[in-house]
């Protein structure tokens, strides 16, 4: 019966906390994207990018700091191009975004071959802890309560929500919906980067290609299922961080590890299907803006 | 009359012949820069790629080999699209389908050919048709949106698959985890045994046949069947194909589970064909995301998608085979060029549409 006193150890709610933190990255980084209406599933890949980019820089310069620094300009990269095909020039968000994720793929595993000769590199420094966990950690808290207050309490985070609500009424009080629009999808690469840069840094000390591994997939998963609010993304990445923390620790007995897996993408389809509750997307999700006349 | 004519092919040309054309030679432009940034010539690359390819039948059919499961699963998102649909679970639609095939090829043994590898064909199609049907339903049953399910779906399916195989169906000294292999029966011939010039000695097989046979089908399905007429009815708009009659919710499921059926048929020209004969999940992954990319390179046009599955399977064999004359580039870069051609396409496509629609304007 060990594995019951394993699931309450103070060990297993570190480990929690860590696996949660690239995942809530990515569902708050999904929920300013569709908050002004661009499904955004290049997070995935903006996570590899962020964790490539973040340990090249942490290597090159000594500095972990820079390292995560640079994590947020690649998602911030990534995060412009898919912007510019996805609002600019009005391409398919979801099209966009696979195109992005395979990009990733392809150019982390491509650079890393070309820098080191090999598909796996070590981080060689990281940030001080500060009460046995990253200071990354409390940053992202900060950033929580921070777009809380900024989405729900601040004019500019009303009026990304209401781009994704109704773009023809933001527009007919003379605000850009591109530009809204461009600040949602920025946002979400820097919060996605940011993760990615944590998860190769900070949590593994190392960058792998692939690493990623399903990350941003399940951080949209955790934005649905927190019914696309932060502070719901931040509940659900914490509990399939929980589950992720499980698979990696102890053996439930008759609970395969695959089970546990699955757990985040069976959540989200019984949350879209309204048997856990309803939940709904921002009205203007993955719609073009244009303009009449 | 004679003006609207020239304005559909203007359309016809600028959407389904130039837009891609100038997608790939971006990306080949962009992998150029990339190949000389490491100190070698680009053409020289891409010469010997060609040659590696064109140069010897043999290239030919190793080029046919990796191209044929492309076309599957980029049937599976095109055929979707065609009633408006998009399936982004190709990948997950292939490995229920591909552990489907491979479950009947191992476990009917003492049928003979051709009985058993039809009927291996039958289960990855309907294993595939379930898994695509899953989302169909609960669009149409409870508003779920497909592009969500689907995604959540794939990775359902990574899961279950690892489960079932490393649980039930592996033999836990193989060390790699896969299946037992398919029975005789269930081979796929290789080419060279129908078509009697072809070489020898690669894994080129009748896959590739089989995908010619449903890209014709499927044509015919689309433009000369009532059940094809709904289903573009549906596409072209849902509302007024309901008024008309038809039942679209029934017609959203169907799509969905003819589309997964087609990404459920992508392994067996790995599993079936020569080779191991075994369903290896890791040497399949990401097919079903490429075939994404094949498929709206194809526009969405069985012919095309052949098309554009041959040159995915160019850039793949030929990533393969060049690594030997220019070690100092990794095979990756074609990776990088696949994902380029899609970005670079939906932009080209969106500037031709606007280009068209103010031409039209000036009348």
């Amino acid at each position: 019966m060990d594995w019951i006193l394993e699931i309450f150890a103070v060990s297993t709610l570190l480990a929690t906390i860590r696996m949660a933190l690239p995942i809530s990255l990515a569902a708050l980084g999904g929920l300013f994207s569709e908050s002004t209406g661009v499904i955004n599933i290049a997070l995935e890949g903006i996570i590899l990018m962020g964790a490539f980019a973040g340990t090249i820089v942490t290597n090159a310069t000594g500095s972990p700091l820079l390292g995560l620094l640079m994590a947020i300009a690649a998602g911030l990269g990534m995060a412009l191009i898919h912007a510019i095909a996805s609002v600019t020039f009005k391409a398919n968000h979801i099209i966009s975004g696979v195109a992005l994720n395979l990009f990733a793929t392809g150019a982390t595993f491509f650079l890393a071959l070309v820098i080191t000769g090999g598909s796996q590199i070590s981080v060689e420094n990281s940030l001080p802890k500060f009460l046995g966990l990253s200071p990354v950690i409390y940053v992202t808290v900060a950033i929580f309560f921070l777009s809380g207050f900024f989405l729900y309490r601040t004019r500019l985070g009303l009026r990304l929500r209401a781009t994704g609500e109704h773009m023809a009424a933001v527009d007919s009080v003379g605000i850009s919906v591109t530009k809204m629009r461009y600040i949602g999808v920025l946002i979400s690469g820097a919060l996605a980067g940011l993760g990615g840069g944590y998860l190769a840094i900070e949590q593994a000390n190392f960058f792998t290609k692939g690493m990623s591994a399903g990350r941003g997939y399940i951080g949209l998963a955790s934005m649905i299922f927190g019914k696309w609010t932060p502070w719901g993304a931040a509940g659900a990445a914490s509990l399939f961080g929980f589950s992720q923390a499980l698979q990696f620790r102890i053996s439930i007995p008759f609970v395969p590890d695959e089970f546990l897996q699955m757990l985040p993408y069976l959540i989200t389809i019984a949350v879209l299907v309204g048997a856990v509750g309803r939940a709904t997307p921002p009205a203007e999700d993955g719609n073009h803006f244009i303009k009449e006349g | 009359m004679k003006s609207e004519r020239r304005s559909e092919l203007l359309f016809n040309v600028l959407m389904n012949g130039v837009a891609p054309i100038v997608a790939i030679l971006i990306a080949f432009a962009i992998g150029g820069i990339v190949i000389i940034s490491l100190g070698t010539n680009p053409l020289a690359f891409f010469s010997r790629m060609f040659s590696l390819n064109f140069g010897t039948l043999r290239g030919v059919s190793q080029m046919i080999y990796r191209a044929t499961p492309y076309f599957f699963t980029a049937m599976a998102l095109s055929f979707a699209f065609k009633a408006g649909l998009f399936n982004i679970g190709a990948e997950g639609q292939m490995f229920i389908g591909g552990l489907a095939l491979a479950w009947v090829g191992f476990t009917f043994t003492w049928l003979p050919f051709p009985i058993l590898f039809v009927l291996c064909l039958i289960a990855g199609f309907l294993g595939g048709a379930l898994w695509g049907a899953i989302p169909g339903y609960l669009k149409v049953k409870r508003g779920a949106h497909e592009v969500i399910t689907t995604i959540m779906l794939n990775f359902i399916a990574i899961a279950l698959v690892q489960y079932l195989v490393q649980n039930h169906f592996m033999n836990p000294e193989w060390g790699i985890p896969h299946t037992p292999s398919v029975a005789e029966g269930a081979y796929a011939p290789s080419l060279d045994k129908i078509i009697p010039w072809f070489p020898s000695g690669t894994r080129a097989n009748i896959m590739f046949l089989v995908a010619i046979i449903l890209a014709g089908l499927t044509l015919v399905l689309l433009n000369r069947t009532k059940l094809g007429y709904e289903i573009r009815a549906t596409g072209l708009n849902p509302n007024s194909a309901e008024y008309a009659g038809i039942n679209i919710s029934s017609r959203t499921v169907m799509t969905m589970a003819i589309s997964g059926g087609f990404a459920g048929m992508a392994t067996a020209n790995f599993i079936l064909g020569p080779g191991s004969h075994y369903f290896l999940k890791s040497e399949y992954g990401g097919i079903g995301f490429s075939g994404i990319a094949v498929g709206l390179l194809g526009r969405n046009n069985p012919l095309g998608i052949i098309l554009a599955a041959i040159l995915f399977g160019f850039l793949e064999n030929g990533a393969l085979g060049v690594q030997l004359y220019f070690p100092n580039v990794p095979r990756q870069i074609v990776e990088i060029m696949q994902a380029i051609i899609l970005i670079v396409l939906v932009i080209v496509l969106e500037l031709a549409r606007k280009f068209l629609k103010r031409l039209q304007k000036r009348g």
